[in-house]
């Protein structure tokens, strides 16, 4: 039997004159967070959109818990949660209003009332806002009120276009333990996201670039996969050091992570220490480094001549 | 006598009836800086940052920008500043050309300059339709540009710019964060609100906002010293009391 709750095949789609997915193909097995990564307009909404069966395909075909996304779109979406990348709350309701209003409208036994708000209160951390109107919430209070109200629903699938843009660290890792813990529950979690630290929190990833998926792999196999070697220099001023490692001629790329320049080589070649001493001071260290996965993502999109036109 | 800060802010004060979103908090910006303004959801970095732009009146408090007072010469400060917001206030059913127009209106902008900037802009984007299509058919990363650009189309001193990588990806916070940091040195002071904390690293001088209260402020590597960790991630962690 396959464990396979989503398959796709050769999905194309196109909106006017843009490949928005260029035939992908995906499969997804139960109880895992599989991670949809790339940058705007790569085509991991619309992918969603169409496991979701709000779109469809112009090409391909594929099966959602084995119901065909043609012609299944109904069974398909009972299973489903979704929350959109743009989503709306009721702005002249308060906090608890509307997490009642979806209590009510996916139909959760009531003897669950209590622990279910126990559990979305513990991470988006608004019980003491409760009576607040949604519409006088801050930015991040509201992504996380509407992320909870999603979470109100117990479905089998569960998909989030970015759902943490504009929600604090805190709250982030709080969301993050939920997700597990769904996880552990046997629900799927497919979710996309800019931030490559939970995308290496993922079971699987997709990297999605203009329609196509450039790479894929569990966070940790890309990263031991990956042949480029990648260097780390440390200075007391980092920002005049990598212009002039930038400007120089040495075959790498350089740029700053946090406080500290990284480099990835063009070729597999080893870097001359010495070389950038010359250029970036002589107090500079250097040490070569695992690449993270934004290491990896910079590093895909931006090689040049690879990929062109990349923004 | 000119003063080498760009901001000023003395005992703000901001309550919602009886709830205190901002509470009590002061601090200066010098110019050219790039200055942080990190906190939790609902810390009350938005609500500071509308009293400063003088779209929302203060309950109590002073603010000065450049060398002017916010409560008095709100339309003065008005001019002086460019504000993003989290939600880019461009008009999603305008051309982006119609959208620098209008911004232009507002604050009377030559038209040659106009000009200029919306061949810079066609250039940056390497569009050539920024006249005949929607805003709101951009992508993300361009609508952020967009908007950066039309917040800089009056020359302001002092940039305010709220959560404006929030749903960008890393390429595009990197382009984003290049064109800070030239902002910055061209004499420019920039004031972002982030989630990122590896933006956080990036900023001159931070704050760390808590409950309406600023509890930390110092540059990264004092604040790191301080807390005696590696990471801006960990001195947010332990700065703030969830
Ligand atoms: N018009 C309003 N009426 C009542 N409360 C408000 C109003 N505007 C803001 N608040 C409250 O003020 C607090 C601070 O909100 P603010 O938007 O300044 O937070 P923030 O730090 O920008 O958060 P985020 O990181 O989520 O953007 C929040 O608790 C919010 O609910
Ligand atoms: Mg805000």
């Amino acid at each position: 039997m396959s464990e396979k709750i989503i398959q796709l095949k050769n999905i194309a789609k196109r909106y006017d004159n843009i490949m928005a997915l260029d035939h992908v193909s995906v499969s997804i097995p139960h109880s895992a967070i599989i991670g949809f990564i790339g940058p705007d307009g790569a085509g991991k909404s619309t992918l969603m959109k169409i496991i979701l069966t709000l779109e469809t395909a112009d090409e391909g075909e594929g099966t959602v818990l084995g119901n065909s996304i043609e012609t299944k779109k109904r069974a398909i979406r009972r299973h489903i949660g979704y929350m959109p990348e743009i989503f709306s709350l009721y702005t002249d309701l308060s906090v608890e209003e509307n997490l009642k209003f979806f209590f009510q409208i996916y139909k959760i036994p009531k003897s669950q009332y209590k622990e279910k708000m126990e559990m979305l209160y513990g991470f988006n951390r608004l019980e003491n806002f409760k009576t607040t109107l949604a519409g006088h919430l801050s930015g991040g209070m509201k992504q996380k009120l509407a992320l909870s109200c999603a979470l109100m629903h117990d479905p089998k699938i569960l998909v989030l276009d970015e759902p943490t843009t504009g929600v604090d660290p805190v709250s982030r890792a709080e969301f993050w333990k939920m997700l597990n813990q769904l996880k552990s529950e046997g629900k799927t979690v497919l979710i996309s996201t800019p931030y490559l630290d939970e995308a290496m929190q993922c079971d699987y990833i997709y990297l999605f670039h203009q329609g196509k998926i450039l790479k894929q792999g569990l966070p940790d196999q890309i990263i031991s996969e990956y042949e480029i070697p990648f260097y780390q220099i440390e200075t007391r001023d980092p920002i005049p050091a990598m212009k002039k490692l930038q400007r120089s001629q040495l075959h790498a790329r350089f740029y700053l992570i946090g406080d500290t320049i990284h480099c990835a080589m063009l070729t597999k070649a080893e870097p001359s220490v010495l070389e950038m001493k010359k250029i970036a001071g002589n107090e500079i260290t250097i040490k070569k480094i695992t690449p993270t996965l934004e290491d990896i993502f910079l590093d895909l999109l931006e090689r040049p001549g690879e990929i062109n036109d990349v923004k | 006598m000119m003063s080498n800060d760009a901001l000023t802010i003395q005992n703000l004060t901001k309550k919602f009836g009886t709830f205190t979103a901002v509470d009590n908090i002061s601090l200066t910006v010098k110019k050219g800086e790039v200055f942080g303004f990190l906190g939790a959801n609902g810390a009350g970095k938005t609500t500071t940052i509308r009293m400063i732009c003088a779209l929302l009146e203060p309950t109590s408090g002073e603010i000065e920008l450049d060398g002017l007072s916010v409560l008095r010469q709100p339309e003065e400060v008005k001019m002086r500043i460019g504000y993003m917001s989290q939600k880019f206030s461009l008009y999603q059913d305008l051309t982006p050309f119609e959208n620098m127009e209008f911004f232009s209106e507002i604050y009377n902008v030559a038209p040659e300059k106009l000009a200029e900037e919306k061949e810079n802009l066609a250039a940056e984007l390497k569009l050539n339709n920024l006249d005949n299509i929607l805003t709101k058919e951009l992508p993300l990363g361009y609508k952020q540009r967009l908007a950066l650009r039309t917040t800089l189309i009056h020359d302001p001193p002092i940039l305010f710019l709220d959560e404006a990588t929030s749903g960008v990806d890393p390429v595009g916070r990197r382009q984003f964060w290049d064109q800070i940091y030239e902002l910055s040195a061209a004499g420019k002071t920039v004031f972002v609100t982030t989630h990122y904390m590896d933006e956080a690293e990036y900023c001159h001088r931070l704050s760390i906002m808590d409950k309406g209260k600023i509890v930390q402020t110092g540059t990264p590597a004092e604040l790191k010293d301080k807390f005696d960790v590696s990471s801006m991630q960990d001195v947010f962690l332990q700065a703030i009391q969830y």
